[in-house]
């Protein structure tokens, strides 16, 4: 058995007076590919932003690598280099290129030389498949080539883990396709991911294992076959019922 | 002895030369007579010089002590060029406070008068020659007169003026006033009250050479006031943004007195309060300071909006990829903040040129100043209008960058398209009217203040 690369014990986060997770646990190993299901304001959202600590839970302990996340002592900046973070809403830097955004954060934070980041950055673009949009800003790329620039982004910063904040969903659905073929590449190379989706096909193909969260809680996980082909909550029926 | 015979000798012979040049000069040396006064009016637009080269009024004045013979005839001569040619002379005799005025008929011949008096003038009294219209050379120089006065006693030269009496060749913009004074239209235009009173062309163009030195201040005080106020604002942004309440505080009650006062009253509480508790420093830098801690409060405001106006995800997906908070600000949101609030800055830039008006009031001198003294002296408003012409010379076109930058910005951000380009005044077409999208934020501003 690996050491998990990923551990959630009893997770609580509160916004105010509003409970959003009530005790979460999950655990994900180096190489899996999580993917969490769950109607809106189940809290998926909530536990990813909880990894790196972009929430800070209420309760609860998160470890990575065997680093308490949790622990207010443990220096998150540099725990964060370390997860790969991509979000619905892309966030690219606007006023650098498409270049100047995967060369930033090696430069500033892995102090990598101008040279290298750009030659790592040209790597990365290329695996997205955008090696000829590199001196290309967000605002003249498509809503998906932004988000394949946003993945290699992440992915210049050899991530241990990489975590997908519904990557896809504000997307064009023909826009759809190019950056899950990224995701499913990855997953092919070994990454180990954590992804909030609604993309069932994607989950199918490419997940070791699913979790069904609702309200704030885990009801349900196991291979893409056990929950999408034989679930076992209620809950989760009635969830795939919907949308299939 | 020889030696000794021979100074003896020598000596004595000094002491009847002396004894003979004494002789020689007497009847001057006896005269008590002096001239007390020899004064030109300033003829310039400003000022107390004299200039050659346009009329001006020559007073001097003879004084006739007592036991001093009576004056016939004066011959009073000028500078070589001196024109009297249009000149009018006055003379007249003071006793005490008794003025009386003397008849007396003038021979000009060149620079020289020939001035007769009907009737001696008897001492002890003043004698006062007032020349009207009289035109120095051009060249400019020193005003020695010298001549001679009949006396009953016989002809003396006249003694030298008490002070040396300057005159100067005219500047540009004195021999253009001088030309437009000389101008029928100029006569037309100013027998227009309102035009005298607001556009006379010749105070037009002593304002311009006078408040430019103004205009060079103001933009001087500004130049180094604003670049001051920019790191100070972004300081307070960023501490009324900290995670420290007291720091927060601080820079919040900064913000709110500054913003809340009249910058007026700042400037008097410099200015007047500082000096009471025994800080003396220049008014210039005083000046400086006062506007760029002013500035740097609206600059705060404007800091923290435009950062603040930065999503959310940017500092998100920053810190997602390992950033310190500094490393974000700085890579991150500052760069894109500055593109925002750059119009925003712009128009707080334009607020603090024109405020510099208001240190005229505690004696900087600046272009309000310079305008201020000039209008007091020619009685005319036209300085004050002139001012306004520097003033926009500078706001004008900082305006339209302003309104250019918002444009940018607009489209930068995907909320507008592209101005279209201005139509041609013989080509216009009613399609082409593009409302006006550039009041936007720098408005808002405005408005606060």
């Amino acid at each position: 058995m690996t050491q998990p690369i990923v551990r959630i014990e009893n997770l609580h986060k509160s916004f105010g007076s509003l409970e959003v997770l009530k005790g979460v646990d999950l655990e994900v190993d180096k190489g899996q590919v999580v993917v969490i299901l769950g109607p809106s304001g189940s809290g998926k959202s909530t536990l990813l932003r909880c990894i790196n600590r972009l929430e800070d839970p209420t309760g609860g302990k998160i470890f990575f690598e065997d680093i308490e996340i949790t622990d207010p002592k443990t220096n998150i900046n540099k725990v964060r280099e370390h997860i790969g973070m991509v979000f619905q809403s892309f966030n690219l830097f606007p006023h650098l290129t498409a270049r100047g955004n995967v060369m930033l954060a090696q430069q500033k934070v892995l102090g990598r030389s101008k040279a290298d980041a750009a030659r790592l950055a040209a790597v990365q673009m290329d695996k997205v498949g955008l090696g000829d949009k590199v001196d290309y800003f967000p605002a003249q790329l498509s809503g998906g080539q932004q988000q394949r620039v946003a993945i290699a982004r992440a992915l210049a910063m050899d991530p241990h883990v990489m975590l997908f904040d519904e990557a896809t969903s504000a997307l064009d659905p023909e826009l759809v396709r190019g950056v899950l073929d990224v995701m499913k590449a990855l997953a092919k190379g070994g990454m180990t991911m954590i992804v909030v989706t609604h993309e069932m096909g994607f989950a199918r193909d490419v997940a070791d294992r699913v979790v069904f969260m609702d309200e704030g809680v885990v009801h349900e996980q196991g291979t893409p076959e056990e929950v999408f082909d034989h679930p076992k909550s209620e809950r989760t029926k009635d969830f795939l019922g919907h949308i299939t | 002895m020889t030696t000794i015979f021979r100074l003896r000798a020598r000596v004595a012979a000094i002491i009847v030369a002396v004894m003979l040049v004494t002789a020689a000069v007497m009847p001057v040396a006896a005269m008590a007579m002096d001239v007390t006064a020899s004064t030109t009016r300033p003829n310039g637009f400003a000022g107390q010089d004299t200039y050659g080269g346009k009329p001006t009024r020559l007073t001097w004045e003879l004084r006739l002590k007592a036991g001093d013979p009576g004056v016939s005839a004066l011959t009073i001569e000028l500078p070589a060029g001196t024109d009297l040619s249009n000149s009018t002379v006055a003379v007249i005799t003071l006793k005490g406070l008794q003025r009386t005025s003397v008849k007396s008929t003038t021979k000009i011949n060149g620079p020289t008068m020939d001035v007769t008096f009907s009737q001696p003038v008897e001492p002890a009294a003043n004698i006062r020659v007032t020349v009207e219209r009289l035109v120095l050379p051009a060249a400019g120089g020193t005003l020695q007169i010298t001549g001679t006065a009949t006396t009953s006693a016989g002809i003396v030269p006249i003694p030298p003026a008490p002070t040396r009496l300057v005159y100067k060749r005219m500047t540009v913009a004195e021999g253009l006033i001088f030309w437009l004074d000389q101008q029928e239209w100029v006569k037309a235009w100013n027998s227009v009250n309102f035009l005298n009173m607001f556009f006379k062309p010749q105070i037009i163009v002593a304002s311009i050479f006078v408040e430019f030195k103004g205009w060079l201040v103001a933009m001087a005080l500004v130049a180094v006031g604003f670049p001051l106020a920019i790191p100070a604002g972004l300081l307070l942004a960023f501490a009324k943004m900290s995670k420290i309440a007291p720091i927060r505080w601080i820079s919040s009650f900064y913000i709110n007195v500054i913003r809340g006062t009249p910058l007026f009253l700042q400037i008097y509480i410099a200015f007047f309060g500082l000096p009471l508790v025994g800080i003396q420093g220049n008014k210039y830098v005083l000046g400086i300071i006062v506007l760029a801690l002013n500035s740097s409060a609206y600059l705060a405001e404007i800091f923290r909006a435009g950062i603040q106006s930065i999503s959310r995800g940017q500092f998100e997906a920053a810190s997602s990829l390992g950033m310190t908070y500094w490393q974000a600000m700085q890579n991150v949101i500052v760069p894109q903040t500055v593109k925002r609030v750059l119009p925003t800055m712009t128009s707080e830039f334009i607020l603090l040129y024109k405020d510099t008006a208001m240190l005229s009031a505690v004696g900087v001198f600046e272009l309000m100043m310079y305008s201020k003294n000039l209008s007091a002296i020619t009685g005319n408003v036209t300085p004050y209008v002139v001012a306004a012409g520097f003033y926009l010379m500078v706001t004008t076109p900082l305006i339209s960058y302003v309104r250019t930058l918002e444009e940018r910005l607009a489209v930068a951000e995907g909320g507008a398209t592209p101005k279209p380009k201005k139509p041609s005044r013989f080509k216009w077409k009613p399609s082409s009217v593009v409302p006006d999208t550039a009041i936007m934020a720098s408005s808002a501003e405005n408005e606060a203040r």
